[in-house]
């Protein structure tokens, strides 16, 4: 058995409580080890951008204990988070999410920035990483200059610069075409084999299910089925 | 990448850094002017009466009476005038008098001088527009200023009669020639003053040739205002010896006031320009939600993303600022030598003393602190926007479209 990397207990999610309350999660357990490639499946509103966002420090549930690499995050100060999303956690948004003033390395470095990387490190790993994500050509264009699969491409970079040990990306391929979410979903494969990393992924997309190798189902905020291939 | 969000919408960044620009350069400029005007103002005061210092009886300021004279010899006026401060020094008498002609009568000061010392204090030759300056010879010469030739309605060789208290308490008088007609910048006082040879006035008052009811004292520069009063002490003993700033209080306020003033006006320019900053910074932070959700969630804490704003707001503000300063030293610099010639308005600015000709001025200190006062207020307008960025939510935030 791996180790675990996240641990989530009882973790719910109501808003509006006060008036008529909507369960978004609802009493959701779930244990990922290292080196998963998990997808979190289910139809729209079922809570898998919330339970992403729960397990990412992003949104704190309304009950429940989130455990990520032995660290309760649900006890966290905000600022605290920050800190530990900045070192723990790879986020890799449905939109990209890319500083359009900045360069596709200028955007990769920029996480490492923020954890005080000397400047020369900072370039050497960013260059690597837009290297094995096969935008070594790409390094000093802007976002506005850059396709939709590439756009993705530097946010996985981005992602993976911090040393991050889990990679939470919601939705990655819902805005590219067919090519390019398939090679962005080879890059992910590639990059969960060699280097062991962690990722937990919300989808629609079938073909990105086909690859996974856990797949959970989310239906009304429940976990209906947990399958590993 | 501060900077570089800057230059996201450019125009209207160029835009705000143009209204600093011209607020920054509205803002100097109006104040070289009336500093320049105030200044010109106060150099006319001295000049052209007032002087840096004025010897009298010690009662003279509380009772102008014509017996309250101090004795003045020429051997005083020689030491003042050997000291290297002292331009000119000019013994007056100063009596309340009715001048009269077949017309009119008003009252006014006369002013009894001795042309050669007086010309070197007031330089009041260059002053006479028509005719010529007193003398010795012609010892019975007046001179009078244009509005009271007019309200008294004579002209060149015309006489009028000066009627004022003796020394002995009898009202006298005594027929005058009017030798010239003067006109200074300041029309008050050329409605207010004539001048007659103080020989005159002592032989109709019943003084004599040694009594004087002040002493005008001109130094070459008001640096030395103070270190010159102990010479003047020293000649004249027992007197009361004022400055400007003692002899026209209301002038010496102007002057000490001014600055604070200044700095009130620059900072209501700046307070307006924080607006139109806060305005532009705000919409800045609201277009980026987005952006800044995703920043705080990949790791941006709130002290980077707080200091973000902040320098962003600051080198907005600061950016058009240097152009601001160069535009407004430039146009204060060429007017400070040609001047801004206000001659349609000469009549209203003489009634308050002021030239027609306006050389503004300014000092180099005033523009550091405006320069300090720019960045205050950058600081100041970037608060809101940066505290409102803190504000958000980076799940909300991520979600807006």
């Amino acid at each position: 058995m791996g180790k675990t990397v996240i641990d989530a207990h009882n973790i719910s999610k109501v808003y509006n409580q006060e008036k008529v309350p909507v369960f978004a999660l609802q009493d959701v357990h779930l244990h990922i080890e290292e080196g998963e490639f998990t997808a979190i499946v289910g139809p729209s509103g079922s809570g898998k951008s919330t339970l992403l966002n729960a397990i990412g420090g992003l949104d704190a549930p309304t009950t429940g204990q989130i455990i990520l690499d032995g660290t309760d995050i649900t006890k966290l100060s905000e600022n605290q988070l920050i800190d530990f999303r900045l070192n723990n956690i790879g986020f890799v948004f449905q939109a990209f999410n890319l500083v359009p003033v900045l360069t596709a390395k200028e955007n990769v470095s920029f996480v490492m920035l923020l954890q005080n990387t000397r400047k020369d490190e900072r370039n050497k790993r960013a260059e690597s990483l837009l290297q094995e994500v096969g935008l070594k050509d790409k390094m000093d264009s802007r976002p506005g200059e850059l396709s939709g699969g590439q756009q993705q491409r530097v946010a996985v970079a981005r992602a993976l610069a911090s040393r991050p040990k889990i990679i939470l990306a919601d939705e990655p391929t819902a805005n590219l075409d067919s090519q390019s979410a398939a090679n962005l979903l080879d890059l992910m494969l590639k990059l969960n084999k060699e280097e062991n990393m962690t990722f937990v992924f919300s989808t629609h997309d079938q073909r990105v299910i086909d690859k996974a190798r856990r797949v959970i189902t989310l239906v009304d905020g429940k976990i209906v089925s947990d399958v590993t291939r | 990448m501060a900077w570089r969000n800057i230059w996201r919408k450019r125009t209207r960044s160029l835009l705000v850094m143009l209204s600093v620009v011209i607020g920054l350069w509205a803002g100097i400029f109006t104040m070289a002017f009336v500093k320049g005007m105030y200044t010109e103002h106060l150099k006319n005061s001295i000049n052209n009466y007032l002087s840096h210092y004025q010897v009298h009886h010690t009662d003279f300021a509380l009772d102008k009476d014509v017996t309250k004279t101090i004795s003045v010899n020429g051997s005083q006026l020689k030491t003042l005038l050997s000291d290297q401060r002292i331009k000119g020094v000019s013994p007056r008498t100063v009596c309340q008098v009715m001048v009269a002609s077949p017309i009119n009568a008003l009252g006014v000061n006369a002013i009894g001088i001795n042309t050669r010392y007086e010309n070197n204090v007031t330089g009041l030759s260059a002053r006479v527009i028509e005719g010529e300056v007193l003398s010795a010879e012609k010892a019975n010469g007046i001179l009078i200023g244009e509005k009271v030739a007019k309200k008294l309605k004579v002209k060149l060789k015309n006489k009028v009669v000066l009627s004022f208290q003796s020394a002995d308490g009898e009202i006298i008088s005594g027929a005058f020639k009017i030798n010239g007609i003067f006109k200074s910048s300041n029309s008050s006082f050329d409605e207010s003053n004539v001048y007659v040879n103080a020989a005159q006035i002592q032989k109709l008052a019943g003084l004599d040739s040694n009594s004087f009811h002040e002493v005008a004292i001109l130094l070459k520069d008001n640096k030395y205002l103070n270190e010159s009063k102990i010479t003047i002490g020293q000649v004249f003993k027992n007197t009361l010896i004022q400055n400007w700033m003692q002899l026209a209080p209301e002038l010496d306020l102007i002057i000490n006031s001014f600055d604070l003033y200044m700095y009130i006006f620059v900072g209501i320019i700046l307070l307006a320009l924080c607006f139109g900053i806060v305005n532009t910074m705000l919409m800045a932070v609201l277009e980026r939600v987005r952006e800044i959700g995703m920043l705080m969630a990949i790791g941006m804490n709130k002290r980077r993303l707080f200091s973000m704003i902040i320098l962003e707001t600051v080198l907005l503000s600061l950016a058009g600022s240097p152009v601001g300063f160069v535009f407004s030293y430039l146009t204060v610099y060429y007017f400070s030598h040609t001047g801004i010639d206000l001659s349609v308005f000469s009549e209203g600015l003489s009634s308050y003393g002021f030239s027609s000709v306006i050389y503004p001025s300014l000092d180099v200190d005033f523009y550091l602190d405006i320069y300090v006062m720019t960045f205050a207020a950058a600081l100041l307008a970037s608060l809101y926007p940066a505290f409102k960025s803190l504000r958000l939510k980076p799940v909300e935030a991520i979600r807006k479209i």
